[in-house]
């Protein structure tokens, strides 16, 4: 596990994730208390858990998928991947290194994030509170199917464009399949166009594992069968994101 | 890259060939060779040196013996485990040596790796991208030095390791080198106007050819160095 320690040292160096760690704890608290709560001071804690996953998304987008572009185009720029090729690390071994180590800082912003959004916003009410995190851990996990695999995506982007293509590439991917295919549902609601359905039908409709609406208007967790249907989904959808990024992935440039 | 408990050895058979594959859709020929061995080459623990003059071929070989790019003909063996420490291996800059040998080794490799560093004078406690162009160089030398304490056979394939570092440090080099010779094949290329290390074979890539010269410590580096087309 070299690569990931060298990596993991590598991102905490560099300090950005302090940045965003902070913001993820204090905005969920200090945003909510902006608007003007006090009129329906009920609105508060949904409010908070809103502003607390819309937060990780950004950090995902902005800060996540920017780490694995940039270490896999320095990585593999300066040299080091090809060192730990003749050492007998495969690819495969150091795609997954290179990720953990982003994912091992990124999976403690999502900890805080649902630690935030589950506790401080719990309703009182029993079976409200059992909805509540029943939907908060279904978020969690449709969550990390489409980041993970996103950002496997940008680390091997890096390595073979540069980091700000990469980037660039996965953060709109990203963007499109959280808000854009949204627009094109709606256009297509509106106009028949089979070009443009069969771009809907094979677009990655990352905007599936978003539960902030489920969360902000209290509209309890969804079925587990319906869950499993999203899960699978989204899973397949990671296995061709991972198919595409291995061939993408090349030591050296 | 095999392992075994045996001493470390890279054989380069006769007809191996060395040189790149053009991307065909770029058009061009789709091979360019750069030399073949004439007769088998076999290198035991010990120093060899690769000679030759730039663009002939010298990195490419040591790339070919990693197996980072494959070879246009035949086959070279290695028995051990191989190190490719690229000229331009770097490291990111806001990282101190002493992370990075933290972070790449555990207790006696470490050690050693500070040891090495006080040895040929380091600063550990200093950001890599405010080191000159020698001391990254050290970090590098190193990395690939600490790699081969207290465990198996190993081939050190080391690109143009002195050209940043003073005389002083290549004489320290020199010594922890002698110390840490057994089980180490290192083949070091260096370019041919800077020959200063003895060796126990000099590799050649001259018209073509890729040659073994066997010496005896010393090495005749003007005639060689004439010889190198």
């Amino acid at each position: 596990m070299e690569l990931y320690k060298l990596t993991l040292v590598s991102i905490l160096n560099r300090k950005t994730f302090a940045i965003f760690g902070l913001l993820l704890v204090a905005l969920p608290f200090v945003f909510p208390l902006i608007t003007p709560w006090e009129s329906k001071p009920s609105l508060l804690e949904p409010a908070r858990a809103q502003t607390a996953w819309v937060l990780l998304w950004i950090t995902a987008l902005g800060w996540l998928l920017f780490q694995g572009s940039a270490i896999g185009d320095r990585w593999s720029s300066h040299g080091i991947l090809e060192y730990f090729k003749t050492l007998g690390h495969s690819k495969i071994n150091q795609l997954f290194q290179l990720w953990l180590s982003c994912f091992t800082i990124f999976g403690v912003f999502a900890l805080i994030t649902f630690v935030i959004s589950t506790f401080t916003a719990l309703p009182s009410d029993p079976v409200e509170s059992k909805q509540w995190i029943a939907t908060n851990i279904q978020y969690l996990l449709l969550f990390l199917l489409v980041t993970g695999p996103l950002l496997v995506l940008s680390i091997s982007l890096g390595t073979r464009l540069n980091g700000a293509a990469a980037y660039a590439i996965t953060g709109a991917l990203g963007l499109y399949g959280l808000f854009g295919i949204g627009q094109l549902e709606v256009f297509l609601a509106d106009n028949k166009n089979t070009f443009l359905n069969l771009v809907y039908l094979i677009s990655p409709h990352y905007h599936l594992s978003d539960l902030t609406s489920r969360l902000v208007f209290k509209l309890g967790s969804i079925p587990w069968n319906e869950l499993a249907q999203i899960a699978a989904y989204l899973g397949g959808l990671a296995l061709v994101t991972l198919g595409i990024s291995y061939p993408l992935y090349r030591e050296g440039k | 890259m095999n392992t075994s408990s045996s001493d470390p050895s890279v054989t380069i058979p006769e007809g191996v060939t060395i040189g790149y594959r053009s991307r065909k859709l770029l058009g061009g020929s789709p091979e360019t060779l750069l030399a073949t061995a004439e007769r088998q080459i076999s290198l035991t623990p010990g120093r060899h040196l690769l000679l030759a003059r730039n663009g002939r071929g010298k990195t490419t070989l040591l790339k070919t013996i990693a197996r980072i790019i494959p070879s246009l003909e035949g086959e070279i063996g290695c028995d051990g485990t191989v190190q490719f420490v690229d000229e331009d291996l770097r490291f990111d800059n806001e990282l101190k040596p002493k992370q990075i040998f933290a972070a790449l080794f555990k207790n006696g490799q470490r050690a050693f790796a500070m040891e090495m560093a006080e040895r040929i004078e380091l600063d550990v406690n200093k950001p890599y991208g405010k080191l000159s162009k020698g001391n990254r160089q050290k970090v590098g030398l190193i990395v690939a030095e600490a790699r081969t304490y207290g465990d198996g056979p190993h081939i050190l394939l080391l690109d143009e390791p002195f050209s940043g570092l003073d005389f002083a440090a290549r004489e320290k080099v020199d010594e922890i080198w002698k110390e840490n010779n057994d089980h180490i094949v290192r083949i070091v290329c260096v370019h041919p106007d800077e020959p200063t290390l003895k060796a126990d074979s000099a590799l050649l890539i001259r018209e073509g050819a890729l040659e073994q010269l066997e010496v005896d410590g010393e090495l005749d580096w003007m005639e060689t160095k004439h010889s190198l087309n």
